[in-house]
């Protein structure tokens, strides 16, 4: 197996091997693998944000925009499957972005005015400062973002509440 | 401040974004406002004057970065006016 892909993957002991490469005895190399699926991925629609070479974020949108799925060295399990279906199982993880469920939850119990001109732009902030702070690869900075974000989100809700309850005994004083 | 209508803050936030026409993020805001404006309480603020007319927010539907659009706020022409009018009373805050 001294083909052009003769790579037995992070691990040293997996590969992938689909039909086509078995009839040709060739292993393809685990990095190799998914860079083709994001290419894949890439052609039916999805957006594809290198991080770094070994890692890549990806919208796909076929998922819900608050779905994100990140691959990477360390992230995903080395590649040991025959199919593509499992190929796509066991390299991608799924990861929600931060503030995603609290932006569910909010849309139960909050007005959409409410929701649309204060949460949603400090969920959105808290995002794109996790984003960036990730790119960076500083994962004390992604947890302070996310500490500072929630902590603030907090105080802005308890303080509209409590604005809330103001205006309601306000008039019976 | 005088104003009943204005508050301090709103008046400091017509002053930042006047002279941006492109508008300016809820965090650039607070970064330009050297202190002036809290994260927790910018888009309160914002939300404020939108509601009163004197700025508008636009939100592209592609986000920079994977999540929620973050929205762009910029003045209105009523924004605008108000401004040239705390500017014309002497309000330190409209010369941000």
């Amino acid at each position: 197996m001294n083909g052009m892909f003769d790579d037995d993957g992070p691990n040293g002991s997996f590969g992938y091997m689909d039909e086509e490469t078995m009839s040709l005895g060739r292993r393809l190399p685990d990095s190799l693998l998914r860079h083709l699926e994001l290419k894949r991925m890439q052609a039916e629609g999805a957006s594809i944000t290198y991080m770094s070479p070994q890692a890549a974020t990806i919208s796909v949108a076929r998922y819900p925009p608050d779905v994100m799925i990140s691959t990477g060295a360390a992230q995903s399990p080395a590649v040991h499957a025959r199919t593509r279906d499992e190929l796509r199982v066991t390299s991608f993880r799924h990861v929600i972005h931060p503030g995603a469920r609290l932006a569910r939850i909010a849309q139960l119990i909050l007005t959409p005015k409410f929701r649309k001109r204060c949460l949603e732009p400090m969920i959105a902030d808290m995002q794109y400062e996790h984003a960036e702070a990730a790119n960076a690869g500083d994962s004390l900075l992604c947890t302070f973002v996310l500490v500072r974000g929630y902590f603030l989100i907090a105080v802005m809700l308890l303080s509209g509440i409590a604005d809330a309850v103001k205006r309601l005994v306000y008039p019976w004083r | 401040v005088g104003n009943p209508f204005v508050a301090t803050k709103e008046l400091l936030v017509l002053g930042l974004l006047r002279d941006t026409p492109k508008g300016l993020y809820g965090l650039e805001l607070v970064r330009a406002s050297d202190g002036r404006l809290q994260r927790g309480t910018v888009y309160v603020t914002l939300g404020r004057l939108e509601e009163k007319g004197y700025v508008k927010s636009i939100v592209h539907g592609k986000s920079d970065h994977p999540g929620l659009p973050r929205p762009r706020y910029s003045l209105t022409a009523q924004g605008q006016r108000v401004l040239e009018a705390a500017q014309i009373m002497g309000l330190s805050e409209a010369r941000a």
